[in-house]
């Protein structure tokens, strides 16, 4: 049974005539020579313009979230562990009720138990945060947190406790701890890191 | 142990390195690692000792030891892009996928099926290879 890779193929940041491909193309990966070949169907492309983004694979069930930068949404989608498929499944937004200014979603994670998902929107700003329910994966929200400006990255520690979010626009790094019964973000501390911090990564050292 | 964080600066060339305290949250700065061409995408292997970066400006993709006691990264060997990642994947010990960033990339990927693909070999003594763009 080979492995399945799936990109998420999407440009960085589309002009706002041209907001590039809307699909999520899904490959089958062999992880003995590395090819990628295409599944069946090829594409999953979203009912709406939404451009998929970022995705994470929920830890234990097979499902994939996937945050949509144009919507300004999170997409839930089934995951068909014999073919690699996607279904979309629910979709939510990542913004408070009212809010119309200009916003793109950026990155996506959820914590290692699979309880909470985070999103960042740049414009608003924030990082949104969701309620995974454990038995179906289905998302509420859990409230926004104010971050650094054009947060494009962030990560979360290698238990789920903090969320790191970097603003590409300010130059700083943000930490949050998460509320481990609601998944509210507190604020922790802020720390000027360099120009255009565009990726953050947490890791376990040792064995 | 401490965990350790790395943040891609694209507009310094760096690679800042964290030690995270995973009690408390705390970061402290630990090193800086030059990395030309503008470091913006970051991945790590599923065994946790090689950190994956990609750059922008320069596209290509590099590959670093992680010290396991110091989060410290040691240059393994870099392979150059045709476009510039924007997303990397590792998925088995040897290979990482990595799709490009241009819309023309991107259309082109949608009407063939096709994504650059690069094989990195950090465990053979630093050499590596990379396979064609397919």
């Amino acid at each position: 049974m080979p492995h399945i890779a799936r990109l998420n193929d999407n440009v960085l940041e589309p002009p706002k005539n041209n907001p590039g491909p809307n699909v999520i193309l899904q490959f089958k990966f062999d992880p003995q020579t590395g090819d990628l070949t295409s599944n069946s169907p090829p594409r999953v492309e979203p009912a709406e313009r939404v451009g998929p983004r970022h995705y994470c694979f929920h830890p234990s069930r097979d499902l994939v979230y996937f945050s949509n930068e144009q919507g300004c949404s999170v997409t839930a989608y089934r995951l068909d562990p014999a073919t690699g498929a996607l279904t979309a499944a629910q979709t939510i937004s990542t913004l408070p009720d009212g809010y119309t200014e200009r916003n793109t979603c950026s990155q996506i994670h959820l914590t290692p138990s699979g309880r909470f998902l985070y999103v960042g929107n740049r414009g608003h700003n924030s990082i949104a945060g969701f309620a995974v329910d454990p038995a179906t994966g289905h998302l509420t929200p859990a409230g926004h947190v104010p971050t650094e400006a054009v947060p494009s990255a962030f990560c979360l520690d290698p238990e789920g406790h903090f969320v790191f979010a970097a603003g590409t626009a300010s130059g700083r790094l943000a930490s949050y701890r998460i509320n481990r019964e609601t998944g509210a973000l507190t604020p922790l501390a802020t720390s000027d890191v360099g120009q255009r911090p565009a990726a953050v990564l947490a890791t376990r050292l040792g064995d | 142990m401490p965990h350790a964080l790395y943040v891609c600066l694209q507009d310094d060339d760096k690679i800042a390195a964290f030690s995270l305290d995973g009690d408390t949250g705390q970061l402290t700065p630990q090193a800086e690692f030059a990395v030309a061409g503008g470091p913006s995408v970051i991945a790590i292997s599923p065994d946790r000792r090689v950190l994956y970066v990609g750059t922008r400006n320069s596209p290509a993709i590099s590959s670093f030891r992680i010290d396991q006691s110091t989060g410290g990264l040691t240059p393994q060997g870099t392979v150059a892009q045709e476009h510039a990642p924007t997303f990397l994947a590792p998925t088995a010990p040897a290979s990482i996928c990595c799709a490009p960033i241009t819309k023309a990339a991107a259309r082109r990927s949608i009407r063939s099926g096709r994504t650059a693909r690069s094989a990195l070999l950090p465990s053979a003594g630093g050499r590596q290879r990379a396979a064609p763009t397919r």
